[in-house]
């Protein structure tokens, strides 16, 4: 039994003394919650999917981490008329495989992506993320035309969510990824990493995003970890640089350790709550002013965000096109009083009301019900099991309940992803389209308009004014409580540098190194 | 070899029931959690109701549950286990590609534990009361009492954070020995691949010890008490008496009765560690079918999901059936 021991212990021995797991030389670690789920740049809706692969393949435009759409591999994306937009293709670039880049592949991409039965006889689901385009076909060896079924004034902000991809290998691309981003393919471990190495002959990105040229970092790997703790305790060891959907809690871990740091992005998604505007109590605009004087945003952001989340005056994101500075309503317990008074409220005759929400964000309903106890309203929550059940219900008069406390995402922080969806006058309880998302059961001509407006006009200025004043006339409006955006946290190394993260949640390693 | 093949086969036939309860149970639990899994997978709201249809139909979430169900079990016959919703591919290939990871970390968690077991085991018996078999019994109940998550995290803590075992995965990039079984500790002996095979357990050794936690500790308890029983035997004393030394006593003829129940238990565990390599799993990163299947459940991957849950059934039935097979040769008193 001892000699059995002793052996065991000597084949151990090594196991024990070699040194530990970091990264190694200029590779860059990035700890991620969840694997990416196919290597096909047009067959999935998926955050981390499009994280990874995007460092993979490049696409005709991107977005910098101020979220400005630059060109990529289109030196240049023009509107020719309300149905056709044409883009310029560059030229010197090449594929992973040394294949050149041309204006067929840019064709095919467009193509694969809108048509239906294009990918492998199954439509891609980052179709509608092209809106009303119905495909493309080449002008000349540089220039391709992209055709519309309706006006898309959007198309620019929805254009860097797609990835250019090799007409030659068709369909073939999702075991062996072949892009002409900064970083080739190597090798995919389902659920444990992917491994991508610097492309020698990357043409360098965009010119207006320096510096140009081929990566800093030899090569990226991206490692998943699900469990938050984990992750921390990978950063922590070294054996990561980056991870991603770090929860607040963890933020004095991370500023404490003299190894990492946090740093934060404003993300995508708005929270509020829709008030129905048809129905007492809230047909009434005073009630509704008067709720939102009647949050506390700061205690709501300070204790269920730990900090890490901003006010806003109405919906749209302040990193968002078109965002009007106005001030977020501020907590003014006395004013919410006043208004209810002038409605018809006191002490003896409160308001009170019901707050839905899906069970997801029940922690946040509960706080803002509490919150407003405190100022004399009661407040009901009730959970539901999900969102789609909730805006079945919302989404027609005769079924919508009072309040719901919900939020939408808006990841190309253009505000045709948010304002028509949530404004537009839907009176018959569409599901598609604008007024898709509108649960309050707005409806207010003026609005109608300037979205109309929005729609049509060639001219962005025109179209930023408009949505200026659409923020406005729904800010004194009121149909929803206006109440935050979340920040993303992230965790990195002390050694990486230029890299800061985006509100797309994209993590673009392309000019990222290590000391 | 007291084994009836008549018996045998009864055995197999009742496993059929069982299985296909099984698959009922999870197919509809899983319809009647809240969420859907085109809903989640497309962002709410952010998209129209008419694609979120589209892509229904195209999973055929669309028809009726009985439909769904009846179309998943005759699709088994055909060994086709269904289209997962988010990976867009054959569950199958999902699911079996994962299987191997999971196979080796049981394995390993098994071996790490029997070989603390039955040694403190044997010798907690043979000294009862002594220094040791306190500390085996409060190891026993620590074992038994610490949730894996929990455990896991503080390993991770101790060895991972400030020492030199790494949180998270299989083996570093560059590491990975010839494919042969899967199984990277056995591919790097077979391809005498030293470099990756001590890569390859220091990544094991931490999820293996905090999976094989729970199960060394019971099996020490088994082995204890079996050996506590087999010492008093008349036999033990007999051949003490004839002169034979301690060793030859305690591995010859008692170790060799008192090891029956342990068999059994062992065997019958090895469909436990099934259910609690989901959490081992997750916490170290481990690409194995338990995280897949907690990722498939958030993601209401319902195909990912009925397929993951068919394989632990039939791994748990396989397992009983094992375990009472084996008692009945070990045992020749014993008929199946």
């Amino acid at each position: 039994m001892k000699k059995f021991f002793c052996l065991i212990c000597l084949f151990l021995l090594p196991v024990f003394f070699t040194g530990p797991v970091t990264a190694q030389g200029e590779t860059i670690v990035v700890g991620i919650d969840a694997d990416a789920l196919t290597l096909d740049p047009h067959n999935f809706r998926h955050r981390e999917t499009e994280t990874i692969l995007r460092n993979i393949y490049d696409g005709f435009v991107t977005r910098t981490s101020d979220m400005v759409v630059i060109p990529e591999l289109a030196e240049d994306v023009r509107q020719l008329d309300d149905l056709t937009w044409e883009m310029t293709i560059r030229e010197g670039v090449k594929f992973h495989d040394g294949t050149p880049f041309t204006v067929d592949d840019a064709v095919y991409t467009i193509n694969r992506i809108v048509r239906e039965g294009a990918m492998g006889g199954t439509t891609s689901p980052r179709q509608g993320l092209l809106g009303t385009v119905t495909g493309a076909e080449a002008v000349d060896e540089r220039t391709l035309r992209v055709l519309l079924s309706a006006p898309m004034p959007h198309f620019l902000a929805m254009l860097p969510f797609h990835m250019v991809v090799p007409e030659s290998l068709g369909d073939e691309m999702v075991d062996q990824p072949v892009g002409a981003g900064p970083f080739k393919f190597v090798e995919w471990e389902k659920g444990s990493h992917l491994v991508m190495e610097r492309f020698e002959d990357y043409y360098g990105g965009s010119p207006e995003w320096p510096p140009v040229g081929p990566a800093p970092a030899e090569r990226v790997i991206f490692r998943v970890i699900p469990e938050p703790a984990s992750r921390l305790a990978a950063l922590r060891a070294g054996e990561v640089d980056i991870i991603t959907m770090v929860p607040f809690d963890y933020y004095p871990v991370l500023e404490e350790d003299p190894n990492v740091r946090p740093v934060a992005a404003t993300g995508t998604r708005s929270f509020f709550i829709d008030l129905n505007v048809n129905e007492p109590p809230f047909d009434n605009v005073l009630v509704r002013r008067a709720l939102n004087y009647a949050v506390d945003r700061d205690a709501l952001i300070e204790q269920i965000l730990d900090g890490m989340g901003t006010k806003i005056p109405t919906i749209l994101s302040p990193e968002a096109l078109a965002y009007n500075d106005l001030e977020p309503y501020p907590y003014d317990p006395e004013k919410a009083g006043e208004l209810l008074a002038e409605a018809g409220y006191s002490p003896d005759n409160p308001l009170q009301f019901t707050l839905d929400v899906r069970a997801d964000y029940r922690v946040e309903a509960m706080a803002v019900a509490h919150l407003l106890s405190r100022v004399g309203i009661e407040v009901d929550v009730e959970v539901w099991p999900d969102y789609g059940t909730l805006s079945d219900l919302y989404i027609r008069e005769g079924t919508r309940g009072q309040a719901w406390f919900d939020s939408w995402g808006n990841a190309s922080l253009d505000p045709e992803g948010i304002i028509p969806a949530k404004y537009y006058t839907n009176i018959v309880g569409e599901t598609e389209g604008d007024g898709r998302g509108n649960f309050s059961g707005y409806s207010n001509p003026e609005v109608d308009e300037l979205i109309r407006l929005t729609k049509s006009t060639f001219d962005p200025q025109e179209r930023e004014e408009a949505f200026m004043k659409i923020q406005e006339i729904i800010y004194e409006d009121a149909p929803q409580v206006f109440l935050y955006i979340p920040q993303e946290l992230y965790g990195i190394s002390n050694r990486l540098e230029n890299w800061v993260p985006s509100p797309d949640s994209r993590i673009n390693l392309h000019r990222a190194d290590k000391r | 070899m007291a084994v009836n093949l008549n018996q045998f086969i009864n055995r197999l036939l009742q496993t059929i029931p069982v299985v296909i309860g099984v698959t009922v149970i999870v197919f509809s639990l899983m319809h009647l959690i809240p969420g859907d899994p085109v809903e989640i997978m497309m962002g709410e709201g952010s998209v129209s109701k008419g694609e979120i249809q589209r892509i229904r139909e195209e999973f055929g979430l669309h028809l009726p549950l009985p439909v769904q169900y009846v179309n998943f079990f005759t699709g088994l016959f055909k060994g086709d286990l269904g289209y997962s919703i988010f990976y867009r591919q054959q569950v199958r290939d999902v699911v079996f590609s994962r299987l191997p990871a999971t196979i080796e970390l049981m394995v390993a968690a098994m071996i790490i534990s029997l070989i603390i077991a039955l040694p403190v085991g044997i010798i907690s018996a043979l000294r009862r009361y002594s220094l040791l078999d306190k500390v085996g019994t409060l190891w026993a109940l620590l074992g038994v009492s610490m949730p894996g998550f929990w455990l896991g995290l503080l390993l991770i803590m101790v060895f991972s954070v400030h020492w030199i075992f790494p949180v998270a995965g299989r083996i570093d990039y560059g590491m990975t020995p010839r494919h042969i079984t899967g199984l990277y500790l056995l591919d790097s002996i077979l391809t005498l691949n030293g470099l990756s095979f001590w890569n390859a357990l220091k990544h094991i050794f931490l999820p293996a010890v905090t999976l094989g936690m729970a199960m060394g500790a019971l099996t020490m308890k088994v082995v204890r008490s079996s050996m506590l029983e087999v010492i008093r035997q008349d036999y033990i004393t007999f051949a003490r008496a004839k002169g034979l030394s301690r060793p030859q006593v305690v591995i010859k003829h008692a170790l060799k009765n008192a090891i029956i129940p342990t068999i059994t238990v062992v065997t019958l565990n090895m469909g436990v560690l099934l259910g609690g390599n989901m959490i081992v799993e997750t916490v170290f990163g481990w690409p194995g079918l338990g995280s897949l299947v907690v990722n498939s459940i958030y993601n209401r991957d319902y195909p990912v999901v009925q397929a993951s849950v068919l394989v632990y059934a039939v791994t748990f039935i396989a397992c009983n059936l094992l375990a009472d097979f084996l008692y009945t040769i070990l045992n020749p008193r014993v008929k199946f």
